[in-house]
């Protein structure tokens, strides 16, 4: 009986751990420092209870509605910080040391204008830089500026541009400037 | 630097190098070739042409408007210039006419008042793939520059009227291009009064030239084609003798071999090298010959940059005493930058040297400019100009020599 239980825990853990460092790495594909925003899509896990987990939206004001603890702000979290939150939320009330893992499946749009050949809203793919987005954006137009962008990032309250140069990892929700040369360089 | 008959003269040194430069197909645009879809004027349709009228006005400041040596007279001139372009639209041929008039009034020197005109036609026909034909005429009444070597220092500037007529044949064999073409240019003086009052007959200046021109060309390369050019021409003065007793008439001709280069569309341009001669009726006139070539090329440092230079020798005009004609050869450069899409900046160069055949004398002149042409919206145009002018010659005084500057502010409206 208790090999039994030690074997059981052992498993748990070994489980747990494995789906929360699979959460880990998924989450931090990203840039570490990504702070969800209105719009993302995320999936939540709670492990063991599948009418807890499910694909939520973050809405307008940046909440989500879960079951049972209902809103909960996510905007301007990392979410490694949103499963801790929702963690807290579900114990000790609800359920006893609960595993909750997110998963984000589709990233908002980031922005880009200036000096490109098409201008506007694009789909987020995770490891973007500067370059890239140029690259879905058309390419640069005869006046740009190469070397250098202005990126406007989404989670930063004072909303100040960010020198970036080409290999600069961009966000979603960053609107990227790109400035206009005057001579040579 | 003979800008004489300009218009005249700008015609067939304009059709030489479309002439020279027609082989290469594909161009990057230039600053000042670009299309700007924001600020370039849409003119009206009317049919199957679309006009572009437009009126400038201009007010210019010069130092030294006689271009003397001492005792310089400054003045203010207010030019006002109409215009109307009009282009086809149709497929395959094209069709351009154009008209325009530049008058001009000084502030304190009223004699030297203008009102030149011009009005012409461009036409090309595209016989079929392989064959082409094109031709134009123009007409102009314009006014003599005071600087030139053939002013005869009216109280008024000399006016002249010309008429200019051409046309080219172009048919391409495969590799092979044979192109013959022709022009003929004829030059009527008006009389102009002394500053003592007689009348000076400018009549012994009359003339007309024709020119016939064979081309070969092969394109040895795609984008290259290397020809063998060779012109006659003949000048017919209207008076048996000029005022000075010497008969003018002349014939000429050359023989230069040349190609167009390519070097993937950052440098291009074309160059050429040949013989040029100039055959005097009159023994008392010496034959003008020697060495003809030219250069033209357009650098794009970048796409925002366009730097065109350009070196060419020819055989001028001149009724200037014993003088037969004139050996002149001229480089220029040109940089334009585009400091904002509207917004065209341009630094100019040019030295010239002419060399009078016949008479003991040698002008070189210097200019340099800058300007800025800032597009405000498709219907207005502001441009500013600085240029400076100066002719350095080598004759026993120095009463030939002058230095000029103007100052220009316009602007042009357009539809």
């Amino acid at each position: 009986m208790k090999k039994r239980m030690l074997h059981r825990l052992v498993l748990l853990l070994v489980i747990s751990a494995s789906s929360l460092h699979v959460a880990a790495t998924e989450s931090t594909s990203a840039a570490p420092q990504y702070r969800l925003g209105a719009g993302d899509k995320i999936k939540v896990i709670v492990f063991g209870h599948n009418d807890l987990s499910g694909q939520f939206q973050l809405d307008g004001n940046g909440r989500i509605s879960l079951p049972l603890i209902k809103e909960i702000q996510a905007s301007q979290l990392t979410v490694i910080e949103l499963e801790t939150a929702i963690t807290s939320r579900l114990a000790p009330d609800y359920l006893i040391d609960p595993k909750v893992s997110i998963e984000v499946l589709n990233y908002r749009p980031f922005y880009i204008i200036g000096e490109v050949k098409n201008p506007g809203q694009y789909s987020y793919v995770s490891g973007m830089t500067v370059l890239t987005a140029v690259a879905l954006a058309g390419g640069y137009t005869y006046r740009a500026k190469n070397n250098k962008a202005l990126i406007t990032h989404a989670q930063h309250l004072l909303k100040n541009k960010q020198v970036a140069q080409q290999d600069t990892e961009i966000l979603p929700g960053d609107v990227i400037e790109i400035p206009e040369k005057y001579w040579l360089f | 630097m003979k800008k004489l008959e300009a218009s005249a003269l700008a015609l067939l040194t304009l059709t030489a190098t479309s002439v020279i430069a027609e082989d290469i197909t594909y161009k990057p645009e230039t600053v000042t070739s670009r299309f700007r879809e924001e600020v370039a004027p849409l003119g009206a349709r009317a049919g199957a042409f679309r006009l572009y009228p437009s009126i400038s006005l201009s007010e210019k400041y010069n130092d030294n408007i006689f271009a003397t040596n001492n005792n310089e007279k400054s003045d203010f001139i207010t030019e006002i210039k109409p215009a109307l372009n009009i282009e086809s639209l149709w497929g395959r041929h094209f069709l351009s006419l154009h008209a325009d008039a530049t008058i001009g009034r000084y502030a304190d020197n009223e004699n030297e008042d203008f009102e030149d005109y011009t009005a012409g036609f461009d036409g090309n026909i595209e016989i079929s793939h392989a064959q082409n034909l094109s031709g134009g005429y123009q007409f102009s009444h314009e006014h003599e520059q005071r600087f030139s070597p053939d002013d005869v220092l009216g109280d008024a500037p000399t006016e002249l009227d010309a008429n200019a007529l051409y046309a080219n044949y172009k048919h391409q064999f495969n590799r092979v291009s044979v192109e013959v073409g022709g022009e003929y240019q004829a030059l009527d003086y008006d009389d102009v009064r002394s500053t003592t009052g007689f009348i000076i007959d400018n009549d012994d200046r009359d003339r007309d030239r024709r020119e016939l021109s064979i081309k070969l060309g092969y394109d040895y390369l795609p984008e290259y084609t290397a020809y063998v050019r060779t012109t006659i021409n003949k000048v017919d003065y209207d008076d048996a003798v000029d005022g000075n007793g010497f008969n003018r008439d002349s014939d000429g001709y050359s023989l230069s071999i040349g190609t167009d280069l390519d070097l993937s569309g950052v440098l291009y341009g074309n160059i050429f090298i040949g013989y040029e001669t100039q055959e005097y009726d009159d023994a008392a006139l010496n034959d003008v010959d020697g060495l003809t070539g030219g250069a033209s090329l357009t650098w794009l440092p970048s796409r925002m940059t366009t730097i065109t230079g350009s070196i060419t020798r020819s055989i001028e005009e001149t009724t200037l005493d014993s003088a037969s004609g004139i050996f002149s050869t001229e480089a220029n450069l040109i940089v334009d930058h585009e400091l904002l899409r509207n917004l065209l900046l341009q630094a100019r160069l040019s030295v010239t040297d002419d060399d009078f055949e016949g008479l003991n004398r040698n002008d070189d002149y210097f200019s340099t400019g800058i300007g800025a042409t800032y597009m405000l919206n498709r219907h207005f145009y502001l441009l500013l100009d600085y240029d400076h002018l100066q002719r350095n010659s080598d004759s026993v005084t120095n009463l030939n020599d002058f230095s000029e500057d103007i100052f220009s502010l316009g602007g042009r409206i357009q539809l």
